[in-house]
């Protein structure tokens, strides 16, 4: 059988794998023993797998510029684990993550198959890549058509990141299937793309104006609740500040009426009096012409009782 | 299930066997998710098929499904009411 590893890239390859070798725990530790994997890279291309004590060896047949190494080897190997964790391990030595994380790669499923036909490998990896991109519309739809909780705009720029994601991944399609009948395809996938981007912005400005709304009208109860307790602490003062004058004002014109009941001294001199008194703060006029007035009232009825 | 609540339920679960998940989830949907890359697969030593979470459906999922502060939760029922 042949298998095909395909490496993801923007541009043309020229790889010499150099002799190196790479040994991965390939458990996902849902059991408590490691599961070992180790290939390596040898003089003469070809790979050898180390797995539980066995030796395998992928001999080396070709590989293109647009980085497609097929390899061949008997049919006793496990398919699952050529196709998965041994190409995984074989894109982690050759493939450089430039944009993303390890862990955030393309979890491509390597193609093998009975014949040598590398037109055959490109169609399963672009058919993979149309397949992928279709879960990116999908999922995003379903996310769209779904939100309504009060993360949404942070979910609106997960989907974000991931539609930029699936953007980069559109890059390696492009060049995988230039000069073939997909790229047309790939082509038609961006446009979706960029709608689908264009959807999510119009939501997350809609969600922000939503937003913007809210703290507006918080800001604006806030303010009012704010005038209003102001202008109810301005009242309150004054109110407060007029009685205590009076209260004040009532206790010196007692006062002055008591002295004048003991002294007998003459309105002028009362004036007098008053306006050296200490305890009237406000000394104009106005206010010392009504206590004398007042004083005359009492002179008044103070006579009459007489 | 639709391919937002198996993103959650794979969440909850981080690891397994796949042919657990598959019968939980469905193949189809197990099958979108390996391929976004919210799926790693691996071996195990008994030789069975397994499966974990990785990093991208971390950073995907955990933003709204953080447990919230008491705070937050007055603050988005408050927003609720008055949006």
């Amino acid at each position: 059988m042949y298998i095909y590893y395909w490496i993801p890239n923007k541009t043309l390859f020229s790889c010499d794998l150099k002799v190196q070798s790479k040994t991965l725990d390939i458990s996902d530790n849902v059991e408590k023993e490691k599961n070992l994997l180790k290939i390596q890279f040898l003089e003469n291309k070809n790979i050898e797998i180390l797995y539980k004590n066995n030796k395998y060896v992928l001999e080396y047949i070709q590989h293109t510029k647009k980085g497609m190494f097929v390899y061949t080897c008997d049919n006793q190997m496990d398919k699952e684990l050529l196709k998965i964790q041994v190409y995984h391990l074989f894109k982690d030595i050759c493939h450089i993550h430039n944009s993303h994380n390890e862990e955030e790669d393309s979890l491509l499923i390597a193609y093998i198959s009975d014949k040598l036909d590398i037109n055959k490998s490109i169609e399963y990896y672009s058919q993979t890549y149309i397949e992928k991109f279709k879960q990116y519309e999908n999922i995003i739809n379903e996310f769209i058509s779904q939100q309504s909780n009060e993360f949404e705009i942070i979910t609106i720029q997960n989907q974000k990141k991931l539609l930029i994601k699936a953007k980069e991944e559109l890059l390696y399609a492009y060049f995988l299937s230039k000069d073939t009948k997909y790229y047309e395809l790939f082509i038609n996938i961006e446009n979706n793309f960029n709608i689908l981007i264009e959807k999510l912005n119009l939501k997350e400005s809609e969600k922000l104006f939503k937003v913007n709304n809210i703290i507006n009208r918080w800001q604006f109860i806030l303010a009012i609740i704010g005038l209003g307790l102001g202008i109810g602490g301005i009242y309150y003062a004054l109110k407060g500040a007029n009685a205590t004058l009076q209260s004040n004002m009532n206790k010196n014109i007692k006062s002055i009426s008591n002295k004048l009941n003991k002294t007998h001294i003459e309105i002028i001199d009362v004036k007098k009096y008053l306006i050296e008194d200490k305890y009237i703060s406000n000394k104009n006029s106005k206010t010392i012409n009504n206590i004398l007035h007042k004083i005359n009232q009492c002179k008044v009825l103070k006579e009459s009782k007489k | 299930m639709t391919k937002k609540e198996s993103m959650e339920y794979i969440y909850k679960l981080k690891k397994g066997y796949v042919e657990d998940i598959i019968s939980e989830i469905g193949e189809e949907n197990f099958k979108s998710l390996t391929l976004l890359g919210f799926i790693k697969r691996g071996k195990e030593i008994s030789n069975k098929d397994s499966w974990q979470t990785t990093n991208l459906l971390e950073k995907f999922i955990s933003p709204y499904k953080k447990e919230l502060s008491l705070f937050d939760k007055m603050r988005f029922f408050i927003n609720k009411k008055i949006g």
